[in-house]
């Protein structure tokens, strides 16, 4: 370095000294302005690797917590109407336990009058949407999932509603002459049963027992099946013949004739006659009698819940079915319906996966809600289907049979409407939406404190300390000044003042 | 001795004084000039028999250290250099964004993801769909403009290389000049010689170059690699920069594939040296502006070009497994290629005993399988060897080139159809195949697939399918890359994947989602010679970061040039410069000496006359 110092105001790293300081003040004040440490990733330094990922990270965490918001909605207010539908159901179950028989010069008691009105808020309940998006309809959220309790059951114009379907079903089970296309008839000493046909309606022959050693039993067989009893001998006062019937919705009724000196019998009794002959007779009518109130009570009974097992149980794979007719009292067969005849009361999406997974959201990296439902998933198309048998069902104060037939639907409906069918109940739909619920939440707080923590680290990053940047202005500034004012002192520092 | 012989002395003194007082006042009057150096007068006496006569200026001298003087040359061309790129990669680091300003990529990015959360959570939504798609639309423009930006830096690049080329021709031009004039005069002034070593650093600021001085005052300038620029003439330099600038045009030694401008010299003889061919400019403003262009700026392009693909493919892509196909002893799979699109890929993986290693063997679809980049560069994937294969020809001849590919260990046949079956050598398990799996395009939005056909490639609405059939369909597709239109007009192709499913399916919109936050692939290159494999998002912020860093490595590049320059720079200054104080004093002397040669003139007079008077 050479013994000479060149004059200050030549200094070209003074020059720079000031002018870098110059810049630095500029971008402090900027740092003051902005709030921000830089303009550009470049000038954070290599700091700026976090910042980026925990940027990539907060708004992967917005993602999520938008998400986990809408659902959150959602799951709330599906939550409350599974509630309002699960109360529906216990009462609704309450209402038909022990129904009063109370017609009131009508044909309906008032236990049918609420049900109704329990299957009208059902099905708006079904009809739920949350800002737009029907919650009940599966993949299909866009249009209402169920029709209208009107258009259900009355049906729409050329198209017909549940009461309409339910009466084909009827007349196709009881036959022409009531007593559900089965028949008996004597012969000398033999009484012979037999379906009138191969076809899923009425009466069918399941099973004869005889207790007692008069009757020879002959087991039924064929298609229509037939079968029979021999009366070997006179019987014994107390000896009794039961024949088995399979009902339409699975159920059985047995007809169960005990022998008897009486006559006339009464119900459930024949009367013993002279000779073997006669008894078989007297069996014959005394069954006739049997068969022809059990076709007015427990078949029609079955065959309202089985139309309502037809009419509502559709999915993609399974149109609604309905009696091939007319005539129907003849019918041999169920034909599907089509949109153009029958009211399709489901709208909404009729895959047949499982109903939770037509609906999903992501809501963290490795956690998926799945909170779908459908209308016809058995535990609300259940409940659906056994508020409108009850609620369609008719009766009269003029017919004997009526009331029993009462008794044994509401025995049907109200175990529809509890849990020991083994079918899934609202209860259990519930209680899984309210697990997806509990789920979402607890995902969106913790997602919420790791975007605290990763808002916490880009904070201290990207933004800049107003303290320390003030600081630092004010040191800055200082010494421009110390700069600028020994720099003018020097700059007149020259010779020529003294020459 | 005599009284005329201090007459004389004192003369010679007057006129040496005057010498040195104009000397002082050229070097006062230069003292801001560039290039300036501070010339002192050389004082020595004339002898005439024997005895001291008088005194006179010897030499004019050049106050300079000459190796200082190289150095800074040297350094100058480091600094132009790092100058030009830290400006440049400063740019690139702003058009990425502000750390989480709504214009900044990963922001767009975010938004693009958001949306496409929301609209996994409610498909049916119009506003959902809408929004989506404007995000999508967003970030895609946001993509062009990067490119576009990176671009018309590049063409800037060109226009500025054009003119550092002429400013290069015209310092060469004046050199040779100074150099006829110094061989002509048989010697050199030293003021011409300061304005010499000015354009010789104006030259390095611009390029590197070796500079030889010759006694008689000439320079001769080679490249660095040793190709002369000046030697008695100047060679002209000779740029053809081009009008117009995409990604697809870049530097090939190759003529006819080159496609921007290049720095050559045209003999006489009309051969023509093209200098970037063998690098001979490294450094220098000009260096620093083709490293931009073909380097730093291409590698940028190429990461946004990725990004756009993987954008592409995370929503496009359609993953077939292959079928699990025995055949006797022999196992292995099969797989149907219908649908396969030019640079969809097949992959077959492998175990080979010995040594019980993994392989990967990925057939690339292309017309002209000779056309791919032997280095398997044609995909991202790492480790993988790409094989190209005409899908294209009938299923036979497929097969056929399969066959020789693998070799006889495998068993390739085409059992029906568009079906293609890879067994392997069965009881001498010598290889065991353990998956074939086919990745395509997805080309029609309501096939079945769940892979939506989202980006497209330019106005013309081809998907893009990582296309090597000539210039590869990666390159420059950041700056291609569309939303598809049929999506705008009818935005619930979004949701619906066949012509009837229902509105809220959501399995559309959840494979994107996870495709987007989970799904990791590989995506490119970014600072090393592996491909990074991740998602989407974290490839972007790696992109930013690899630009950021450089942007700010290149700055502090150019800060340690610049002190370094500056201090040899206030070193060069304090021996060459001109110090007006120093001056000032020296003309004070000066002042004294005439008046003490005139008093001697003066007082010889006198004793002349007082003689005279006798």
């Amino acid at each position: 370095m050479s013994s000479t110092i060149p004059p200050i105001t030549r200094s070209i790293s003074m020059v720079n000294a000031i002018m870098s300081s110059k810049a630095e003040m500029t971008d402090l004040n900027r740092q003051l302005g902005t709030g921000q440490v830089s303009e550009t990733y470049g000038g954070l330094g290599n700091d700026r690797v976090v910042s980026i990922a925990m940027r990539a990270r907060m708004s992967a965490i917005d993602g999520y917590l938008g998400t986990a918001d809408i659902i959150d909605t959602r799951l709330s207010i599906v939550g409350n109407v599974l509630d309002r539908m699960d109360a529906i159901t216990g009462d609704a179950r309450s209402t038909t336990l022990i129904p009063g028989y109370d017609l009131n010069g009508g044909n309906q008691s008032s236990a049918q009058t609420l049900t109704r009105n329990y299957l009208d808020e059902f099905l708006s309940l079904l009809n739920t949407d949350v800002a737009g998006r029907y919650m009940f309809g599966g993949r299909v959220t866009d249009e209402a999932p169920v029709v209208s309790t009107q258009q259900l059951l009355d049906g729409d114009g050329a198209r017909d509603g549940f009461r309409q379907i339910a009466a084909e079903r009827l007349m196709a089970d009881q036959g022409s002459d009531g007593r559900g296309r089965f028949s008996s008839s004597v012969s000398a000493n033999t009484v012979t049963f037999a379906e009138d046909g191969v076809h899923p309606f009425g009466f069918k022959l399941a099973a004869i027992n005889a207790i007692g050693s008069s009757v020879s039993v002959t087991a039924p067989s064929g298609a229509p099946a037939t079968g029979g009893i021999t009366f070997t001998s006179v019987p014994a006062a107390g000896e009794q013949i039961n024949v088995t019937l399979t009902l339409p919705d699975g159920s059985e009724k047995v007809i169960k004739l005990t022998a008897t000196t009486k006559s006339p019998p009464e119900d459930g009794e024949f009367t013993i006659g002279s000779d073997v002959n006669s008894t078989a007779a007297n069996f014959q009518s005394s069954f006739d009698t049997a068969l022809l109130k059990a076709g007015q009570v427990e078949l029609a009974a079955a065959s309202a819940m089985q139309a309502s097992r037809e009419f509502f149980n559709i999915d993609d794979a399974n149109p609604p079915l309905r009696v091939d007719g007319p005539p129907f009292d003849t019918a041999t067969g169920l034909v599907a319906g089509t949109p153009s005849d029958t009211v399709f009361w489901y709208q909404g999406d009729g895959a047949t996966d499982d109903p939770r997974l037509t609906a999903n959201a992501k809501i963290d990296d490795s956690i998926t809600a799945s909170y779908g439902m459908r209308a016809n998933e058995a535990a609300f198309r259940n409940v659906i289907a056994s508020l409108a048998v009850f609620a369609t069902a008719t009766f009269s104060a003029g017919d004997p049979n009526s009331e029993d037939r009462y008794r044994e639907l509401a025995a049907k409906v109200t175990k529809a409407f509890s849990s020991e069918s083994g079918e899934p109940t609202v209860r259990n739909v519930a209680a899984q939406i309210a697990g997806v619920k509990a789920s979402v939440e607890s995902t969106k707080e913790r997602l919420t404190l790791d975007r605290t923590v990763a808002e916490g680290v880009v904070a201290n990053i990207e933004t800049a300390d107003t303290e320390e940047v003030a600081v630092r202005l004010l040191q800055l500034q200082n010494r421009l000044q110390a700069t600028y004012q020994t720099t003018a002192i020097l700059a007149n520092l020259t010779i020529m003042d003294y020459l | 001795m005599g009284l005329t012989t201090a007459i004389s002395s004192a003369l010679s003194g007057l006129s040496a004084t005057q010498a040195g007082v104009d000397l002082v006042s050229r070097n006062i009057a230069n003292a801001d000039s560039a290039g300036y150096i501070r010339k002192t007068a050389l004082q020595e006496a004339i002898v005439a028999g024997g005895a001291v006569r008088g005194v006179q200026v010897s030499s004019i001298q050049r106050e300079l250290d000459t190796l200082l003087q190289k150095t800074l040359q040297t350094e100058a061309s480091g600094s132009g250099y790092a100058d030009i790129v830290a400006d440049y990669l400063g740019r690139v680091d702003t058009i990425f964004g502000q750390p989480g300003g709504a214009n900044a990529l990963d922001t767009i990015y975010a938004n693009y993801q958001s949306a496409a959360h929301a609209l996994a959570a409610s498909p049916d939504d119009p506003s959902a769909r809408t929004t989506f798609l404007s995000s999508a639309q967003t970030l895609v423009q946001q993509l062009n403009s990067l490119s576009d930006q990176l671009q018309s830096m590049r063409l800037e690049i060109e226009q500025r290389l054009d003119s550092a080329v002429s400013d290069a021709n015209d310092i060469l031009g004046r050199l040779q000049q100074i150099n006829t004039a110094a061989r002509s005069g048989g010697s050199i002034s030293p003021d011409l010689l300061d304005v010499r070593d000015k354009l010789v650093s104006d030259l390095s600021r611009l390029m590197d170059i070796q500079v030889t001085t010759r006694d008689d005052g000439t320079v001769s300038i080679q490249t660095k690699s040793g190709i002369g620029l000046l030697d008695g003439t100047a060679e002209t330099l000779v740029f053809d920069g081009v009008g117009y600038m995409d990604a697809n045009q870049q530097y090939s030694r190759d003529v006819s594939e080159r496609g921007v401008g290049t720095i050559s010299i045209r003999y006489g003889t009309g051969v023509t040296v093209d200098l970037l061919a063998d690098n001979s400019i490294r450094g220098g403003e000009i260096g620093g502006l083709i490293d931009l262009r073909d380097d730093l700026l291409v590698t940028a392009q190429n990461q946004l070009d990725a990004i756009a693909a993987g954008l592409s493919r995370a929503a496009s892509d359609i993953e077939v497994p292959g079928t699990e196909v025995t055949s006797g002893a022999q196992e292995g799979f099969a797989l149907d290629f219908a649908g396969i699109q030019p640079g969809d890929t097949i992959t077959l993986r492998y175990t080979q005993t010995p040594p019980g290693t993994q392989q990967t063997v990925t057939f690339f679809n292309t017309t002209n399988p000779s056309g791919l980049p032997a280095n398997g560069a044609a995909t991202a994937q790492a480790g993988d060897t790409v094989i190209g294969i005409d899908f294209s020809q009938a299923p036979a001849a497929i097969v056929a080139d399969i066959q020789a590919a693998l070799g006889g260990t495998f068993t390739v046949s085409n059992p029906s159809g568009t079906t293609i079956q890879i067994l392997d050598d069965g009881a001498a398990g010598t290889i065991d195949i353990s998956a074939l799996d086919g990745l395509y395009t997805q080309t029609d939005n309501q096939n079945g697939n769940a892979a939506l056909s989202l980006f497209v490639d330019g106005i013309t609405g081809t998907a893009y399918s990582g296309a090597y059939e000539g210039n590869p369909q990666i390159q420059g597709y950041a700056g291609r890359i569309q939303l598809n239109s049929s999506l705008l007009s009818d935005p619930s192709l979004l949701v619906k994947f066949t012509s009837t499913t229902a509105s809220g399916d959501d399995t559309r919109p959840s494979q994107l989602l996870d495709r987007l936050t989970g799904r990791k692939t590989a995506l490119g290159a970014v600072g090393g010679s592996t491909s990074f494999v991740g998602t989407i998002g974290d490839f972007i912020g790696r992109v930013i970061n690899f630009q950021a860093g450089q942007a700010s490595d290149a700055q502090t590049a150019k800060e340690a040039q610049d002190i370094v320059v500056n201090q040899l720079n206030e070193r060069f200054a304090d021996k060459a410069g001109v110090d007006i104080d120093v001056e000032m004093t020296l003309l004070i002397q000066l002042q004294q000496a005439f008046q003490a040669n005139a008093r001697v003139i003066q007082a010889t007079q006198e004793m002349m006359d007082a003689l005279l008077r006798i």
